[in-house]
């Protein structure tokens, strides 16, 4: 049985949203990357709104973390936005919210990125 | 934080230098420049030529004045000739002059005087009987005029004076001089130069509007083509510049959009090129995954391999794992195709290995298997050599069957010979409908101690010398082997290894290069295993249920009975799930969890934690015991508010022979307990794995970051009180994950508080 995994993209001032649904592990942080990668390609830098992600496995947790860096690396900025429960709660377990760039909505993302 | 922080430092820094860039470096518009050029040009050429004609202008003027001066003065000589005859010549001549002077203001001096210098005709009466005097700064003047007799020119800053003789029969009566103002020139020219000055101003006028005019129109493509270019700086390389003109700009504009069509193509390539490239650099972490970790040891006999590939990644495969009764199992494969696709059919083998090696006690057998499924799935043309062997420590021999694979040598250690096996089986997946049966069969090689055999992929004897004239070949082989033999199978593998490589000089490697080396050490001379997996190192395996207890192989490693004696205790009291051995079988794990009233009734946050952990623990398994592939089954067990079994030997005896029968087909029943307290045992027959040693990832790592994995083992240890996988048992490997929800609520608490 393959999990439900969709990537909707809308673009703002400088950067791209990415609204994430579904479950974010090994199969799916591939394509989440490669869609990051095309975004970073532009220059422009990205807003992930993880509202709707049911599951994030390592991988997942793997892929915010290589995507900030790389972002980061390119001047670009990573933001993520409107955690779900099930993000929420592994990013606290590891104690990754100090370390990424965290918004509780799109909309302070899109001012976090613009400030 | 300090990534944000950092990233807004840099946008504010790339903000001020446009800005001050903006403000140091002043625009200015190509219409205004090329106008006040334009207009400029305009000028100084209208300046140039009325700066010559003036001259010229000037230079015909005095001409003409002289001219004039010497005809009034002739003019009025005549006229005053007569005058002089009379009595009273001033009565005719003060009317005349005064007259004349009234028409012509520029004669400024008008005298007529008689031979004495006596002024007889002057504008001013006052003046007259006065002796006339010249002007003492009058010089004379240098003209082109022919002047007749007793004429003369005189000048002086302010008169130009044309002196002249009166005349009767012959006799000079007197002379006249007449002088003309030569500010009349200046008067004339100031006059011609303010209409010029006019004339420039409503040229310049027309020349300015007209040539902004055209500026303007030739520039509108240009700010369509500054638009097109800052929108390919913003990374939109889809919209192309519309510009059709057929000027420069046109040519220009057409080679920006196809700048930005070269670059989207180089952006793609580029994204390509790093998702192959990580692609790539995955397979070959899969691919190493699948080979042993270790050497491996059971009783006197030592198993030792090495593979180097080609490319990134290869096709060649090597694996020894034990067998249910004690053996040992040790496969040497070698896919045609080398790079990406001799990966995937080498990680198609070793997940068909693992399937059915328990399955077959005669190498033939399962080389046979093999090939009915694998050629299903391999394309035309496409095959596997493949040498299997099943080791029996205790008797000391191997039984062994070669699917079009290269010569095995054993080496003796009473002759010092080395001797070659040569079967005539023929390659996996190379003829459809089971030919391959009937030219495989096993062959049985006794191994003496001090023996040892090697084998190994053409990679190594077919190696060329740098000028690829001559292979590596056999005979060199037998040399190097029965030189190193004595001192073991990692002296075999290396010096292998060294020569191969010195006769391959520095050409590149051509092929995937492996060696498996099966040596029985004399005794005395067993060579102790470093850094072991601990189910590599535990003894031989025994083939009956009972209840010896394993030797602990490890101190942090629990063993095997205790282990046992989880699943028979999961298999008693747990609630299990089957799995599929793929990753998209692990989806069943929530609705699972879910349905447990235990777990169901926790927190959410709690509830997610744990499925995170129990799915990494299982995707563990599936990827490093299966290869991620379906058609294998593991079992997960959950068990609510247990203590740690105290199982007796008797008990886990008793239970232990169900263990297998149940996780084959049925599924248990459940005894709902504490939702608070709970165990997950998993059991596979997966490839044995060696159990990372977890110490915590360091997330401020940089390094952590741009790696990107391996935070399963982070998200497991912090959500279970502990974690425990004992590879190897005789059910499979175990892994245990003990659970308490009280102390992950603490955990969770503390991390929201940020504590």
């Amino acid at each position: 049985m393959s999990v439900v995994f969709e990537i909707h993209e809308k673009a703002v001032e400088g950067a791209a949203v990415l609204r994430v649904v579904g479950h974010l592990n090994a199969k799916s942080t591939t394509q989440l990357l490669e869609h990051c990668r095309v975004v970073r390609s532009s220059k422009r830098s990205v807003i992930l709104n993880l509202s709707e992600v049911e599951f994030i496995a390592s991988s997942g947790i793997g892929a915010l973390l290589a995507l900030t860096e790389e972002f980061r690396e390119d001047g670009l900025m990573v933001r993520y936005a409107d955690l779900s429960s099930a993000v929420d709660s592994v990013l606290r377990l590891l104690n990754l919210q100090e370390f990424l760039g965290i918004d509780e909505s799109v909309e302070d993302a899109i001012r976090s990125i613009a400030a | 934080m300090s990534e944000t922080h950092d990233t807004t430092t840099n946008d504010a820094l790339r903000s001020t230098m446009k800005g001050q860039r903006q403000r140091s470096k002043p625009r200015f518009g190509i219409r205004l420049l090329v106008t006040l050029v334009g207009v400029g040009i305009t000028v100084l050429a209208v300046l140039s030529v009325g700066a010559i004609q003036e001259r010229d202008t000037r230079r015909t003027l005095t001409s003409e004045l002289e001219a004039r001066a010497l005809l009034e003065a002739r003019n009025l000589a005549l006229t005053s000739s007569r005058a002089l005859l009379d009595d009273f010549p001033e009565l005719t001549l003060q009317p005349l002059l005064t007259e004349k002077q009234k028409r012509q203001p520029e004669l400024e001096l008008l005298v007529v005087a008689d031979r004495d210098g006596q002024i007889l005709g002057h504008p001013d009466q006052r003046l007259l009987g006065n002796r006339f005097e010249i002007a003492t700064d009058a010089l004379p003047h240098a003209t082109q005029r022919r002047l007749q007799a007793d004429e003369s020119m005189l000048a002086n800053t302010d008169l130009l004076i044309a002196l002249a003789p009166i005349e009767y029969l012959g006799q000079t009566l007197g002379r006249v001089a007449v002088g003309i103002q030569k500010s009349y020139i200046d008067q004339l020219l100031h006059e011609a130069r303010m209409r010029q000055a006019m004339i420039l101003l409503v040229v310049l006028a027309f020349a300015g509007l007209i040539v902004y005019g055209s500026m303007t129109k030739l520039l509108l493509p240009i700010d369509a083509l500054r638009r097109g270019v800052e929108r390919i700086g913003r990374g939109d390389l889809e919209t192309p510049i519309a510009v059709d003109e057929r000027t420069e700009i046109g040519l220009l504009a057409d080679s920006v959009n196809e700048m930005a069509a070269d670059l989207k193509q180089a952006q793609a390539d580029m994204v390509e090129k790093e998702r192959l490239a990580r692609e790539l650099e995955l397979a070959r972490e899969i691919q190493s995954g699948l080979l042993p970790e270790n050497k491996q040891e059971s009783g006197s006999f030592l198993i030792d391999g090495t593979h180097e590939a080609a490319f990134e990644v290869g096709g060649d495969f090597y694996d020894f794992f034990n067998l249910p009764d004690g053996r040992i199992g040790v496969a040497v494969a070698d896919v045609a195709g080398k790079g990406l696709a001799g990966c995937l059919v080498m990680s198609m083998l070793s997940a068909l290995l693992g399937a059915f090696r328990d399955q077959y006690d005669s190498p033939s057998e399962l080389l046979a298997k093999l090939d009915e499924r694998l050629v299903k799935d391999l394309m035309s043309g496409s095959f596997v050599t493949m040498f299997y062997g099943i080791l029996d420590p205790e008797k000391g021999k191997m039984c062994f069957a070669s699917a079009g694979h290269m010569p095995t040598l054993v080496f003796r250690k009473n002759t010092g010979a080395v001797e070659e096996y040569r079967t005539k089986g023929i390659p996996l997946g190379a003829i459809k409908g089971g030919a391959i049966r009937r030219t495989l069969h096993d062959e049985w090689v006794d191994l003496a101690d001090g023996d040892l055999l090697v084998q190994y992929t053409d990679g190594i004897n077919e190696t060329m010398d740098p000028e690829g004239h001559e292979q590596f070949d056999l005979p060199r082989m037998h040399n190097v082997v029965s030189d190193a033999a004595e001192t073991g199978a990692g002296a075999v593998i290396s010096n292998l290894i060294t020569a191969i490589a010195d006769f391959r000089g520095d050409t590149a490697r051509l092929d995937d290069e492996t060696i498996v080396v099966v040596s029985r050490e004399l005794a005395g001379k067993a060579t102790m295993v470093d850094g072991g997996s601990p189910a590599l190192i535990a003894g031989p395996t025994q083939a009956t249920p009972s209840l010896e207890i394993a030797p602990n192989p490890a101190p942090n490693v629990p063993a095997e009975e205790e282990a046992v004696a989880w699943v028979v205790d999961a298999q008693r009291r747990g609630i299990r799930l089957d799995l599929q051995s793929d990753l998209d079988g692990l989806s069943a794990i929530r609705g699972w969890l879910e349905g447990q009233d235990s777990i169901g009734s926790l927190k959410t946050s709690v509830k997610e934690l744990i499925w995170t952990a129990v799915y990494e623990a299982c995707a563990n398994v599936a990827e490093h015991g299966y290869g991620a592939t379906n058609g294998a089954r593991f079992y997960v067990w959950w068990l609510s508010d247990l203590p740690t079994p105290q199982l007796s030997l008797a008990d886990v005896g008793a239970a232990e022979a169900a263990v297998d029968e149940e996780t084959s087909e049925e599924h248990g029943t459940a005894d709902e307990g504490s939702p608070i307290r709970g165990r997950f045992v998993l059991l596979d027959r997966g490839r044995p794995f060696s159990p990372d040693n977890w110490s915590g990832t360091d997330f401020s790592d940089p390094k952590v970051w741009r790696k990107g994995r391996g935070f399963g083992l982070d998200i497991i240890h912090r959500v279970m009180t502990r974690v425990v996988y004992r590879p190897g048992t005789r059910h499979g490997n175990v892994t245990l994950l003990c659970f308490d929800s009280t102390q992950l609520e603490k955990k969770e608490l503390t991390n929201v508080r940020g504590l």
